[in-house]
């Protein structure tokens, strides 16, 4: 499977272990990949991928009053929610970087058959950082 | 040669995806084979 992931234009590096369930995966930068074709070369290869713990760069917005990450070049919104583990930190995130550029770490649930594909993605944010120009 | 490289540097900015929106890193948990 590493060998799959690796093919897809924009990995850096990929390690995985089937003992754990996991699969590392970093990208190069300017790359336009998206956690779905991930999450579709790991089901290709018969495996069932869940949760993703992802760092994601991108614009903070607003979203109908609530924060929002826009990746313009994907053009894809998530909808920045607290993680239980860092409560605050989306209050945070809103307070001082609206319009800002960020890093934001956290986590993708996985996609559910209620959750509405027109929907924009929740994620669950454990930090961020404020990228330097 | 200042001023060229401070407006590359201005349409870089109006370049969607430029500034390095993307995706950076995913640790993504996997069950077995289906």
């Amino acid at each position: 499977m590493s060998v799959a992931i690796q093919k897809v234009d924009g990995v850096d590096s990929v390690k995985v272990s089937l003992n754990q369930g996991r699969a590392d995966v970093r990208f190069k930068p300017g790359n336009r990949v998206t956690v779905e074709r991930i999450l579709e070369v790991i089901r290709d290869n018969g495996f069932t991928p869940r949760g993703s713990e992802v760092r994601i760069a991108g614009k903070v917005i607003e979203r109908g009053g609530r924060p929002a990450l826009s990746v313009t070049c994907l053009d894809l919104v998530y909808l920045l929610v607290d993680h239980p583990d860092a409560r605050g930190k989306v209050g945070e995130l809103q307070k001082v970087v609206v319009g800002k550029q960020v890093t934001v770490s956290g986590y993708l649930s996985e996609v559910t058959k209620d959750v509405k594909p027109e929907e924009p993605r929740r994620l669950e944010v454990r930090d961020f950082a404020v990228e330097s120009k | 040669m200042r001023r060229i490289a401070s407006l590359v540097g201005w349409f870089a900015l109006l370049i969607p995806g430029f500034a390095g929106a993307e995706l950076r890193e995913i640790r993504q948990t996997i069950f077995g084979m289906d």
